[in-house]
């Protein structure tokens, strides 16, 4: 904690004067599911702290007699949340669903203290030593949808806002961006990177560092989710709990007749929403009508949760091989931290010169 | 239950005085009979809300269950995301330390998950900042 001059002057001269404060910079995924920070340590090496992005509205009678002083809890106005990790315990405990502060890879419309819950837990993601002082925080936000009206401006604004109130210096980077950053050193910064998160999928072509293109697609896991259970007749949860059981886009028989029909209807939709990504990429590149003849093959970076199934990767790969691109690709490959490559991206932002 | 019978007992005193009042008459048996009338509307009431009661406790079972699943699902996702994709396992089981930190301004603990990444950021910064510069 910081000591007025005044204090500093009367403890000069009793003891040793405490060395000066190092100012430390973050990068911060601000994902829908997940919070990531990242910080590089005193070895030069990156330490990633997270938070789940959920939190649970509870009353007083709901925890009448309980102990909340280990539990992760806010107080706000009137209201009580269970926040994070514990938010999953409570639900169990009280029946309730889980709420996210964040929706389709923004601050949620749905509840009117969105903004607080994610106010405290990026406060306590961001907490930092005694004898450190804030710097700089990048912190990642997702492109403007190509094909919904919403835009990113509050969002991002909303963020900036509870990023400086805590002391550090906000500066806001897209999250496909981040990825290259992340992940395409070695190609001078230059690639495309694809981001399959739980709200939305986000793109980013980049040269040389420079963001050439960016945009996002109200297409993710949840879109998933959805239309299986709709048209297997069952609710999201089982349909993710079954998706996030070993799942195989071209293996449907695994498991009961239901669990079957989900498999096979998951297969359908994963495969449509990577042929939706990869039409509306190429329909991107051609509208935007850039000059993207880089004299360097580059290479497209798979990311996000969704992107974990089993022969995601192949099944994207054929889709690309199968179309022509404006663009000479290297490879197609996941990035190497796929949990953690977003705040990677935003640290080595916030560490530049 | 016990505010259930004395909203019986009340709502029947009700209409056994209403009727009497009402009907200007003091024949004792046509007020018994409303009473009797009016316990025997009441009673299947009571004995109704009692198995919606109930069977709103089964549900919240069955919610209870359910979330349950969700959440060992949500537990065992990772384990199978790191078999699947060992070359990530590799750098996150070695280094991921949780940890609780310490509660402050008027909020409890809350659980990080916490790792090391084993790679250097200065040299990526320094890259992007050259590359950035035009350098």
């Amino acid at each position: 904690m910081s000591t007025s001059s005044d204090d500093q002057m009367f403890v000069s001269q009793t003891a040793k004067p405490s060395p000066p404060a190092t100012k430390i910079n973050l990068g911060l995924d601000v994902g829908t599911m997940n919070l990531v920070c990242a910080r590089a340590n005193m070895a030069g090496k990156i330490e990633i702290a997270s938070l789940r992005n959920v939190f649970l509205t509870v009353d007083d009678v709901n925890i009448e007699g309980m102990d909340l002083s280990k539990i992760s809890h806010a107080r706000i106005d009137d209201g009580i949340f269970i926040l994070s990790n514990d938010a999953y315990n409570f639900a169990n405990i009280f029946g309730y669903r889980l709420s996210r502060s964040m929706q389709k890879g923004m601050i949620s419309p749905e509840d009117i203290n969105s903004t607080d819950i994610l106010a405290v837990m990026i406060r306590e993601l961001l907490t930092l030593d005694p004898g450190s002082k804030p710097g700089k925080c990048v912190y990642s936000v997702p492109g403007d949808p190509i094909n919904s009206k919403s835009n990113v401006l509050y969002h991002q604004n909303i963020l900036g806002r509870i990023i400086s109130e805590i002391g550090f210096e906000p500066e806001p980077l897209n999250e496909a961006t981040a990825i290259i950053y992340a992940e395409c050193a070695e190609t001078d910064f230059s690639g495309i990177s694809i981001s399959f998160g739980a709200g939305l999928t986000n793109v980013a072509v980049v040269y040389k560092s420079i963001p050439v293109l960016e945009f996002a697609l109200t297409r993710g896991g949840d879109w998933i989710d959805d239309n299986v259970a709709l048209a297997i007749g069952t609710i999201p949860n089982r349909v993710v709990a079954i998706k996030e059981k070993d799942f195989y886009l071209d293996r449907f028989e695994v498991g009961r007749k239901k669990e079957r029909k989900v498999r096979e209807a998951l297969g359908y939709y994963y495969k449509n929403l990577i042929q939706f990504v990869v039409k509306s990429c190429l329909q991107e590149l051609d509208r935007r009508d850039l000059d993207l003849g880089f004299p360097d093959r580059i290479p497209l970076i798979i990311s996000g949760g969704t992107s974990l199934a089993g022969g995601f990767l192949d099944f994207i790969r054929q889709q690309v091989n199968e179309n022509a691109w404006p663009l000479d690709l290297s490879e197609v490959r996941y990035a190497g931290d796929p949990l953690s490559c977003v705040a990677q991206g935003c640290l080595i932002k916030a560490l530049k010169q | 239950m016990i505010q259930l019978l004395a909203g019986i007992l009340v709502g029947a005193g009700l209409g056994f005085a209403l009727f009497h009042a009402h009907s200007q008459s003091n024949e004792i048996y046509l007020a018994s009979l409303a009473l009797m009338i009016l316990l025997g509307m009441l009673i299947p009431l009571e004995q109704l809300g009692r198995r919606m009661d109930e069977l709103l406790v089964t549900l919240q079972g069955i919610k209870t269950r359910m979330d349950q699943l969700e959440i060992d699902a949500e537990e065992t996702r990772d384990e199978e995301i790191m078999e699947k994709f060992p070359h990530f396992a590799e750098k996150e089981q070695e280094h991921y330390i949780p940890a609780i930190q310490a509660n402050s301004e008027g909020r409890t603990v809350m659980a990080h998950g916490r790792r090391t990444v084993e790679r250097s950021v200065e040299d990526l910064a320094k890259k992007l900042s050259s590359m950035q510069r035009g350098e």
